[in-house]
């Protein structure tokens, strides 16, 4: 029977696969100086966000038609003292009228 | 609430007033009998007037509430009658009536409603609800079977030509809801007192008749409130004056 452990592949690279990896050409100029740029360019992108972000939230105006504003005319309090309460009683008629 | 749980209930008329009251069952997960024969029309879906939305214009009322109702209250289960009560024979709602803790009847049609009313009296407790016009106020009547007078005595009405339908009234979606919300919450005080036994404390039951203002008026002048009414059985009347059955 076959050791399953032995047979098992390794997660790591094998010895000469590592030899390659150390003894690769390096990159060429023209390519740093490229992801240089697009390094430079996600910097730029990032601090605009940072700065937009510091800022106040502001919501696009709606597009809904001004309301017409016009002051409350509120009751002006009473000095008086108030009426002895009445027994009022509902009237039967008033509760004919209905909807539902 | 969890109490009522499965309990039946009976709702004729899931219009504006009906259409909030039925919500506002929801958290109370019952079976909900209700019947309504009308369609939802886009302007039942403006300003909140129904609970119905867009995506429900066409359905039978009873069966877009089915579609909101059990899809916001897992545990309510509605039984959608979309027919007209005119449809519907005095021994089907006799049953019904008896197997529900309480019957709401939130419709404008006078003759139906001295019938429902009449034929629900010796059998359950009946709570009427209804707008007044502007929906400037509006009053709740509960009917307790030999208890409380029946639904004509306490609305003073000798004929169903006595009461006038008000058709497209304009009303206040908020004052709609509050006269449905009041009414919702007294159903559930008399079912939650009828399973549990114990006594309603919300409000005192001798009040059969009660008035709610959504604004000030000679009830109320202070501004929006409520007012609660004893009435008195008219003599003579063949509904309330009848003795319990032994």
């Amino acid at each position: 029977m076959m050791n399953a452990l032995a047979t098992r592949p390794t997660p790591y690279p094998s010895v000469t696969r590592r030899t390659q990896l150390a003894t690769r050409a390096l990159t060429s100029p023209m390519v740093l100086e490229e992801l240089l740029g697009q390094l430079a360019r996600l910097n730029a992108k990032i601090t605009a966000l940072e700065r937009r972000s510091a800022q106040p939230m502001v919501m696009p105006p709606a597009s809904y038609l001004p309301v017409q504003v016009r002051p409350v005319e509120y009751d002006e309090p009473v000095s008086s003292a108030p009426p002895a309460p009445r027994q009022l009683k509902v009237r039967r008629s008033s509760l004919l009228d209905i909807f539902d | 609430m969890g109490v009522l749980h499965g309990a039946e209930v009976t709702q004729i008329g899931a219009g504006s007033v009906g259409s909030h009251l039925a919500y506002g069952f929801g958290p109370a997960e019952l079976r909900l009998n209700l019947l309504d024969w009308g369609t939802v029309k886009a302007k039942h879906t403006e300003h909140g007037r129904t609970i119905y939305d867009t995506t429900q214009i066409g359905m039978k009322k009873v069966h877009a509430a089915k579609q909101k109702l059990e899809r916001e209250f897992p545990g309510t289960k509605i039984n959608a009658w979309p027919y007209s009560t005119a449809e519907v024979p005095d021994c089907e709602f006799k049953s019904m009536f008896a197997r529900s803790l309480v019957v709401i009847l939130v419709i404008d049609d006078g003759p139906e409603i001295l019938r429902l009313a009449a034929l629900a009296y010796p059998i359950t407790e009946l709570i009427h609800a209804a707008m007044h016009r502007n929906g400037d106020s509006g009053h709740i009547v509960v009917s307790v079977p030999f208890a409380t007078p029946c639904l004509p005595c306490t609305l003073g009405i000798r004929q169903a030509a006595d009461i006038r339908t008000l058709a497209s009234e304009p009303a206040s979606s908020l004052d709609i809801i509050q006269i449905a919300e009041y009414s919702a919450r007294m159903a559930l005080d008399i079912a939650h007192s009828k399973v549990t036994g114990r006594r309603i404390s919300r409000w005192d039951t001798a009040k059969d008749l009660i008035y709610i203002t959504n604004t000030r008026e000679e009830l109320s002048p202070d501004g929006p409130g409520v007012h609660y009414e004893t009435s008195q059985r008219r003599p003579g009347c063949a509904i309330c004056n009848r003795q319990m059955p032994s």
